[in-house]
C-alpha cells in the first residue's frame, strides 16, 4: 500500500466515532445510490426482454413466412377484465407437425385451454370470465411464454371448423421487436431517471460532503505542512474510494434484495420475472469498479478550495446576500399561469374552455418558469423568514435559529431545492396523470359496447348476441367500397357513397329517438329513411337518394340497395351515440339483410362498469372469437396510464424519501459540526429545550417556507395543466392530496432531525478549541 | 463559598485528578497553576459542576454539586456562574451585545435593565464600537472582552477562567485579566482561572499549584 492511501486508511479510521458515523453514512449513500442507479440501467433491458417474449409469441402467417406451410389458424382476441389485458389466442391446428407456442409443451387441442398461472387462478373462481373461454383448463403456460408473472393470458384450442375465419400461421416467433409492447413502457426508465436518480445525486453528494469543513481543513493542514497538491488529491480520493467500494458493494447487495421486491409488486405498474434483472458477477464488478472510480473522483474534486487556497479553507465562507430580483421568474410564471386558473372560476359551469396555441404555449412556458422560480426564490425567502425570526423582539430560540438561517449555507438550499422540486413534480404529476386517467376512461353514466361478431359460426348466433339484454341496441351494416380510382376527394355524394360505402342503421323508431335525444315524429315503424346530420343537409356529405349499393347477407349472397327518398336531419346526429353522421336508417330490430358477418352490433349498457363486464361475458359466451370495444374505454391508454403512475408515484415517493433522508442526513451533520456551539450555550446554562426548540425552528422555518411555496405552485401548475386540456371540470384537489403527505414526510424528517441535540452531554474537549 | 474536596476522575486509565482539593472565597481570585496535563482544567470543570467527579465533593454555600441533576447544574451555572474560556466561545450567528445580554436574558432580566447593564459593560470593556458586530467581525481580543462581559453580566457568585489570556498577545492579556479581576471584584465576585502564565498568575489573589492530579498550595 503506497503512503497516501496509508495515509487515508489512517485519517478514516482515525475519525472517531464522528468519522465512522460519517464513512457509514457514506457507504449507505453510495450504495443507494447505487441500487437505483442500477435499476434505472437494467431497467431498459427487463423493457426489452419483455419485448422479445411478446414476438417469441406472435404467430407468424403463413403469407408472411417465406413458403412455409400452414400448420394452424389462429385468431387474437384482445379482452379485458375489470381494467387488467387478458389477451387470448384461439388456435385451430391443421397440421400435426404444428409447433406449441413459447411455454406450451404441446398445441392445445380443440376444448383445452393453456393459461398463465394469474388467469388459470381467475377462470376457476370467477365463472363470469371463464364463460367467455370456452375449454377446460388443461395446463399453465410456463415463465418461457409470459411477458409477466401477472400476465392474464391464454391459449385457447379450437376445431379449424370453429375459426375457420382465422389467420393461417407457420409457427410462432416473429423475427423483430413487439414495439406497441416496447412503447407503451417507453419513458419508464426515463422518468425513474429523473425522479430517483436527481434526489439520488443530491443525497450522494451531501453523504460526500459530510464534515466538510472539518476535512477542508484537515486537506488544507495537509497542504500548509508541503504535501503536494497531487498526493493530497490522492489522499482524499483513496478515502472517497474506500466508501465508494464499500458503498458500490452494499448498493448491489441492495439492489438484489429491492430489484425482485419491485418485480412482483406492481410499484412500477408492472411486473416482471425476478431474474431478468438479476446481476452476475462481471455486472457487480463492473458497478463497484465504477464506484471507486466515481467516488474516488468526486472526493477529488470537492478538494479545490483546500488545494488552491489552503488558508481560504481555514475560515468560514460569508453566504452571498439574496437578491429580490430572484422572485421575478416565479412573479412572472405565476402570472402567465394566472388566467388559465381564474377563466374556470368566471366560466359557466359545464362549459368547456378552447384555449388558443399562444395561450397553451404561454402557460406551458410560466409553468416552467414557475418551477425554475421556486428554486430561485427560495434564496430570498428563506432569508425573509429568517428575517422574521431574528426580530430583537421574537423569543430566544427563534431569534438564534433565524439568525443562523440569515447566513443558511448553499449546502441547505441546495437539500430544500430536492425536496421542493420532488413536491412540485408531485403536484403537477397529479394534474398529468389526472388527465391521462380521464383520456383513458373518463367518468361516464352508460358504456356504448360494439361487437364485431364476423367469425361467429353462425348467423344465427349473431342474432342471438344482438337480442342481450341492454339498455339501447342497434345495428350498423356499411355497403361494399370501392377503392378510389384517383387520389383526389370524391366529386359528388354519390360517388363518395361509392368510395367509402353507405352506414345502414337499424333500430326501431323508439330506440333512435332515445339516443339521438330528439322526437322524430316522421319515423314509422318498418321505413327507410336517410339519415343526415342536420348541419350537413344539401353538402356532399348528404346521402343522395336513388343511389344504389351492394351490401351482402347473412349467408354472404351480395344483394342491392337503393337509397330511399325520405329523409331523417337530425340535430347533432355526429354527437349521438350513433357515431353515424350520414347513412339510411332502417326503423327495424332486425337487419334488412339478415344477420350478415359484416354487422356491427351496439349496445348502451347502464353503469356501473361490472354490468359490461357482465355483458362482455355474456357475448363471448356465445362467440368467443368476437371482438367486443367499449367506447370510452382504451385498455392501451389505461395500460399506459397506469405504467405511468405507477412510475411516477414510485420515483417521486423514493425519490422525495432519498431526499429527505439528504436533509435529514445534512441536517445532523450541521449539528455534529454545531457541537461546540451548543456546548458553549449550555455551559452558559441555556436549557437543552431551548437549544432544542432552536435547532427545530432552524431546520422546519425554511422547509415549511419552500414546502409551502413548492404546494402552492404544484397545486397551480396542476390545475393549470387540467384546465389547459379541459377534461376535467374545475379544481382538482388531487394535487394537494400527493403533495400533502410529502411534504409531511418531509417536515417530520426535519422534526425528528431537529430533536437531535449533539453536545447536550458536555465533554471537557469540547470546551477547549483544537 | 466553594470548595473542592477530595476530588478523583479518571479517564479510562488516566489519573487526571488524585484526590485534588482547593476552595475559593467570596470576592477572592485563585489562580490554578501547573504544567500541562497536570489537571488543572479538570479540576476547574469538576468545581463548575462541568465534569462529575468519580469521587469527592464539590460544595457552595452548603450544596454539594455532585449531588445534583443535570437540570439543577444546568439552573446553577445560569444563575450563579460565569465563565470565560482560552477562545471566547461567544455565539457566532450573535452581535457582540448580544452575546453579552444572553446571560440576563437566560436569567429573566427585563430588557430595560439588560440594556442599560449591556452597556455598562461594553464602555466598561472598552467596545461599545463593535457591540453590534458579531464575533467573527472583531479581534480575538475584543471577542475576549466580551466573553468577559458576558461572564460577569448577570453579576454571578463566581467566574470560571480557563486560560482566559491563552490566545491572546501579553498587552491584550493584560487588559482582559485586569477587566475581569476588577469587574469581579465590584461585585465581589470570586475567580478560579487556569493558567500557565506567572503573570497572570501573579495578580490572582491565592495560586493552588497542580501536580498529577493533585493540588497544594
Amino acid at each position: 500500500m503506497s503512503g497516501n492511501a496509508r495515509l487515508a486508511v489512517r485519517l478514516v479510521r482515525g475519525g472517531g466515532v464522528a468519522g465512522i458515523v460519517r464513512l457509514a453514512l457514506m457507504i449507505v449513500g453510495v450504495a443507494v445510490g447505487v441500487a437505483v442507479g442500477t435499476l434505472v440501467v437494467v431497467l431498459p433491458s427487463i423493457l426489452d426482454d419483455r419485448a422479445d417474449r411478446s414476438s417469441a409469441r406472435l404467430p407468424v402467417p403463413t403469407v408472411a413466412a417465406g413458403g412455409r406451410p400452414t400448420t394452424f389458424l389462429f385468431a387474437l382476441v384482445d379482452d379485458s377484465w375489470h381494467g387488467e389485458r387478458f389477451s387470448r389466442v384461439l388456435l385451430a391446428q391443421v397440421d400435426a407437425a404444428a409447433e406449441p407456442p413459447p411455454g406450451l409443451e404441446r398445441f392445445p387441442a380443440p376444448g383445452e385451454i393453456v393459461a398463465s398461472p394469474a388467469a388459470a387462478e381467475l377462470l376457476a373462481t370467477e365463472p363470469g370470465l371463464a364463460a367467455r373461454v370456452p375449454g377446460r383448463v388443461v395446463a399453465e403456460i410456463t415463465p418461457a411464454g409470459l411477458l409477466d408473472p401477472d400476465e392474464l393470458f391464454a391459449y385457447v384450442g379450437l376445431t379449424p371448423e370453429q375459426l375457420q375465419d382465422g389467420s393461417e400461421a407457420s409457427g410462432f416467433g416473429v423475427g423483430f421487436q413487439d414495439d406497441m409492447v416496447r412503447e407503451l413502457f417507453d419513458g419508464v426508465p426515463r422518468e425513474l431517471a429523473v425522479l430517483v436518480l436527481a434526489p439520488a445525486a443530491i443525497y450522494l453528494i451531501v453523504c460526500g460532503r459530510l464534515a466538510a469543513a472539518t476535512r477542508a481543513r484537515r486537506y488544507a493542514a495537509l497542504r500548509l505542512l508541503g504535501m503536494r497538491r497531487g498526493a493530497v488529491l490522492r489522499v482524499a480520493a483513496t478515502e472517497a474510494a474506500i466508501a465508494g467500494g464499500l458503498g458500490g458493494l452494499l448498493g448491489v447487495f441492495l439492489y438484489s434484495l429491492l430489484s425482485p421486491l419491485l418485480a412482483r409488486n406492481h410499484a412500477l405498474g408492472f411486473t416482471w420475472f425476478p431474474e431478468v434483472g438479476a446481476l452476475d458477477a462481471l455486472d457487480t464488478t463492473a458497478i463497484v469498479l465504477v464506484t471507486v472510480v466515481l467516488s474516488g473522483a468526486v472526493g477529488a474534486l470537492g478538494l479545490r478550495q483546500s488545494l488552491s487556497r489552503p488558508l481560504a479553507a481555514r475560515v468560514s465562507v460569508e453566504e452571498p446576500r439574496a437578491r429580490w430580483w430572484l422572485l421575478v421568474p416565479l412573479t412572472v410564471g405565476l402570472g402567465l399561469m394566472l388566467p388559465v386558473i381564474v377563466r374556470p372560476l368566471t366560466a359557466p359551469p359545464g362549459s368547456r374552455v378552447v384555449y388558443s396555441d399562444t395561450q397553451v404555449n404561454l402557460v406551458l412556458a410560466g409553468m416552467v418558469l414557475a418551477a425554475v422560480g421556486v428554486l430561485l426564490a427560495m434564496r430570498p425567502i428563506v432569508a425573509a423568514a429568517a428575517r422574521v425570526a431574528a426580530h430583537p423582539a421574537a423569543p430566544l430560540p427563534l431569534r438564534l435559529a433565524g439568525r443562523r438561517l440569515s447566513g443558511a449555507p448553499a449546502s441547505v438550499l441546495r437539500v430544500l431545492a430536492g425536496l421542493a422540486v420532488l413536491v412540485l413534480v408531485g403536484g403537477v404529476s397529479a394534474g398529468v396523470l389526472r388527465d391521462d386517467e380521464l383520456a383513458a376512461g373518463p367518468e361516464v353514466d352508460a358504456f356504448t359496447v360494439t361487437v364485431d361478431a364476423h367469425r361467429a359460426a353462425s348467423a344465427e348466433v349473431r342474432g342471438r348476441i344482438a337480442m342481450l339484454a341492454a339498455e339501447h341496441r342497434w345495428t350498423v351494416q356499411y355497403s361494399e367500397a370501392s377503392p378510389p380510382a384517383g387520389l383526389g376527394p370524391p366529386e359528388s355524394a354519390a360517388e363518395r357513397v361509392a368510395m367509402f360505402g353507405l352506414a345502414m342503421v337499424t333500430a326501431p323508431c323508439t330506440e333512435i329517438q332515445v339516443l339521438i335525444r330528439a322526437a322524430l315524429p316522421s319515423c314509422r315503424s318498418g321505413g327507410q329513411y336517410r339519415l343526415v346530420d342536420a348541419a350537413l343537409v344539401g353538402t356532399a356529405d348528404e346521402v343522395p337518394a336513388g343511389v344504389t349499393v351492394t351490401f351482402e347477407d347473412e349467408v354472404g349472397a351480395k344483394v342491392s340497395y337503393r337509397t330511399p327518398e325520405a329523409v331523417l336531419a337530425v340535430d347533432g346526429l355526429e354527437r349521438s351515440p350513433l357515431h353515424v353522421s350520414s347513412g339510411v336508417l332502417v326503423a327495424a330490430d332486425r337487419p334488412l339483410f339478415g344477420w350478415g358477418r359484416d354487422v356491427t352490433m351496439h349496445f348502451v349498457v347502464a353503469e356501473p362498469e361490472s354490468n359490461v363486464e357482465e355483458f362482455k361475458s355474456a357475448v363471448l359466451a356465445l362467440d368467443p372469437t368476437a371482438a367486443v370495444n367499449v367506447h370510452m374505454r382504451n385498455l392501451g391508454a389505461m395500460e399506459a396510464y397506469r405504467v405511468h403512475r405507477g412510475t411516477i408515484s414510485t420515483g417521486v415517493l423514493v425519490g422525495f424519501v432519498l431526499g429527505a433522508a439528504a436533509f435529514v442526513i445534512s441536517a445532523v451533520d450541521r449539528a455534529i459540526e454545531r457541537r461546540r456551539d451548543v456546548v458553549s450555550l449550555l455551559v452558559l446554562g441555556m436549557p437543552l429545550r431551548t437549544v432544542r426548540a432552536s435547532q427545530l425552528f432552524q431546520i422546519v422555518l425554511p422547509l415549511l417556507a419552500v414546502l409551502a411555496m413548492a404546494i402552492g405552485v404544484g397545486h397551480l401548475a396542476g390545475n393549470a395543466w387540467l384546465q389547459l386540456n379541459g377534461r376535467h371540470q374545475g379544481w382538482y384537489g388531487g394535487t394537494l392530496t400527493t403533495m400533502l403527505p410529502l411534504a409531511g414526510i418531509g417536515i417530520a424528517a426535519g422534526l425528528g432531525a431537529g430533536m437531535i441535540v449533539v453536545g447536550r452531554k458536555i465533554r471537557a474537549e469540547d470546551m477547549r478549541r483544537e | 463559598m466553594l470548595s473542592a474536596e477530595n476530588l478523583t476522575l479518571s479517564y479510562g486509565n488516566t489519573v487526571a485528578l488524585a484526590n485534588a482539593s482547593a476552595t475559593v472565597r467570596r470576592g477572592e481570585v485563585v489562580a490554578l497553576v501547573g504544567p500541562s496535563g497536570s489537571g488543572k482544567s479538570t479540576m476547574l470543570y469538576c468545581m463548575a459542576g462541568l465534569l462529575r467527579p468519580d469521587s469527592g465533593k464539590v460544595v457552595l454555600d452548603g450544596v454539594d454539586l455532585t449531588k445534583l441533576d443535570d437540570d439543577s447544574r444546568s439552573d446553577l451555572r445560569r444563575r450563579d456562574f460565569g465563565f470565560v474560556f482560552q477562545f471566547a466561545e461567544l455565539v457566532p450567528e450573535l452581535s457582540l451585545r448580544e452575546n453579552i445580554e444572553l446571560p440576563l436574558e437566560l436569567n429573566g432580566v427585563g430588557r430595560r435593565e439588560r440594556r442599560a447593564r449591556v452597556q455598562e459593560l461594553l464602555h466598561e470593556l472598552g467596545i461599545e464600537e463593535q457591540a453590534d458586530r458579531r464575533p467573527a467581525k472583531v479581534s480575538g481580543g475584543q471577542a475576549q472582552r466580551a466573553a468577559v462581559a458576558r461572564a460577569i453580566a448577570h453579576r454571578p457568585r463566581v467566574i470560571f477562567a480557563d486560560e482566559p489570556t491563552g490566545a491572546l498577545d501579553s498587552q491584550n492579556s493584560l487588559v482582559v485579566l485586569d477587566a475581569l479581576i476588577k469587574l469581579a471584584s465590584m461585585d465581589d465576585t470570586a475567580v478560579v482561572l487556569v493558567t500557565h502564565d506567572p503573570q497572570v498568575a501573579d495578580r490572582a489573589h491565592r495560586t493552588v499549584h497542580m501536580r498529577d492530579g493533585t493540588a497544594g498550595l
